[in-house]
C-alpha cells in the first residue's frame, strides 16, 4: 500500500472527526494533488445531507404501531418449533409409553437428542425414546407410529387449531 | 429489576431487549440509527420526502425479521442492507425518485434553509456525480465515506467481500475525483 493509498483510508477517519493528520500525512497532502483532491471528496462525503431532519420519536412511534397491528410472521426457525410442538402434542395425545418405542439410542443420535433437548426446554419432561421419536419425525414428516397411526400434519389443523400450537409453542 | 440505561446499551443489548419484548429498546434503536441511515439514503437517491416512510419500512423490516440477523456482523450493518433494499424495491415500484441528472441537481427540502444555502457547492456536486456510479460502487463509497464503516461492515452492508468493497471503493474515489474537478 503505497502512501496516496494510506491516505485515502486515514481521510475517512479525519473526515468523520475519529481522527487527526499526522505530520507525515499533512505534508503529504500539501504536496500531493490527487491526494488533495480525494480529499475534497471524501471530505464532503462525510458531510452530505447533514442537513436533513429526521424525526427518530416520530418514526420510532410508527414503527411501533406496525409491528403492533402487524400479524405474526412465522419463519423457518418458529416452523421448526412448530413442528416439534405438534410432535410432542401428538405423543402426549396418543399416550405413547417408552415401552412402545425404541429402548436405545444410537450414540450418534444420542447427542442430537440432547440439543433438541436444550433447544427445547418445553421437552424437558420426555424421555430419551420419546424425543427420538420427536427427532426422527421432526427429520422425516413421513414417518409413522409403530401402531402404523400417521401423524398428523400442520396442513391438517384448522386456523384455531394452528394458532394454538403456535401459542403452545411459543407461550405467547 | 433495574431499568437498562438504552442510551448506554450496546445494538446487540438492545436487539436483545427487543426480542425480549421490550418495545422501548426498538424505540432506542430506531432513534439511535435513524438520523444516519436517512442521510444514507437520500444520498443513495431516495427523495427526502420519502425518507421518513422508507426508515418506516426498513426498521419495520428489520425488527419483524430480526431472528434472521446472525449477529456475526454488527446490527448497523445488517439495518442498512435492509434500508438500501426497501429503497431499491421502491425504485423498482416506481416510488423513488428518478435519477438526477448534473445540470438539474434536485434541491432537497430542508427545515433549515440557512444550512441548505451553505451547503458548499462541491456538496452538491457530489451529491449529483453520487448517482451517475454504478450502484454497488456508490453504495460503497457511502458507507465507508459517509458512514465510516471499515471495510469489513461495509461490505456487509452492501453484500460484497471486503476485498471487493476495497476496489468499489477505489474506483468510485477516482470517478468522483474526475467527475467534481
Amino acid at each position: 500500500m503505497n502512501q496516496c493509498e494510506r491516505m485515502r483510508d486515514a481521510m475517512v477517519d479525519v473526515a468523520g472527526h475519529r481522527a487527526g493528520w499526522t505530520d507525515q500525512e499533512a505534508a503529504h497532502l500539501a504536496q500531493c494533488e490527487e491526494c488533495r483532491a480525494g480529499w475534497m471528496v471524501i471530505s464532503a462525503a462525510a458531510v452530505i445531507g447533514r442537513t436533513l431532519v429526521i424525526d427518530g420519536s416520530r418514526v420510532a412511534g410508527a414503527v411501533r404501531q406496525r409491528l403492533v397491528s402487524a400479524p405474526a410472521i412465522v419463519t423457518r426457525n418458529r416452523w421448526a418449533r412448530i413442528a416439534v410442538g405438534l410432535a410432542a402434542a401428538t405423543l402426549i395425545s396418543v399416550g405413547l409409553t417408552s415401552d412402545a418405542l425404541v429402548t436405545t439410542a444410537r450414540p450418534d443420535e444420542a447427542g442430537a437428542v440432547g440439543t433438541a433437548a436444550a433447544m427445547f426446554p418445553e421437552l424437558e419432561a420426555l424421555s430419551e425414546p420419546q424425543l427420538e421419536v420427536i427427532l426422527a419425525t421432526v427429520a422425516d414428516p413421513d414417518s409413522v407410529l409403530h401402531d402404523g397411526a400417521a401423524l398428523p400434519r400442520l396442513g391438517d389443523l384448522n386456523d384455531k387449531q394452528l394458532e394454538e400450537l403456535i401459542l403452545s409453542v411459543e407461550g405467547e | 429489576m433495574a431499568a437498562i440505561a438504552f442510551d448506554l446499551s450496546s445494538d446487540d443489548d438492545l436487539v436483545a431487549a427487543w426480542q425480549r419484548g421490550d418495545e422501548l429498546a426498538a424505540s432506542e434503536l430506531v432513534q439511535r440509527h435513524a438520523p444516519a441511515l436517512g442521510r444514507y439514503l437520500v444520498a443513495l437517491g431516495a427523495a427526502t420526502s420519502d425518507v421518513e416512510d422508507i426508515l418506516q419500512d426498513a426498521f419495520f423490516k428489520a425488527f419483524r425479521r430480526v431472528e434472521t440477523w446472525s449477529g456475526d456482523g454488527s446490527f448497523r450493518g445488517w439495518l442498512f442492507r435492509i434500508g438500501a433494499n426497501v429503497l431499491r424495491d421502491r425504485f423498482r415500484g416506481g416510488r423513488g425518485r428518478t435519477v438526477l441528472s448534473l445540470d438539474g441537481h434536485d434541491v432537497a427540502h430542508h427545515d433549515d434553509p440557512a444550512a441548505e444555502l451553505a451547503a458548499s457547492d462541491v456538496e452538491a456536486r457530489l451529491a449529483a456525480a453520487l448517482l451517475r456510479l454504478p450502484p454497488m460502487q456508490r453504495a460503497v463509497f457511502l458507507l465507508r465515506a459517509q458512514q465510516g464503516m471499515d471495510y469489513i461492515e461495509t461490505a456487509r452492508a452492501a453484500g460484497t467481500t471486503p476485498g471487493a468493497a476495497r476496489v468499489h471503493y477505489h474506483h468510485a474515489v477516482r470517478q468522483l475525483k474526475e467527475w467534481i474537478q
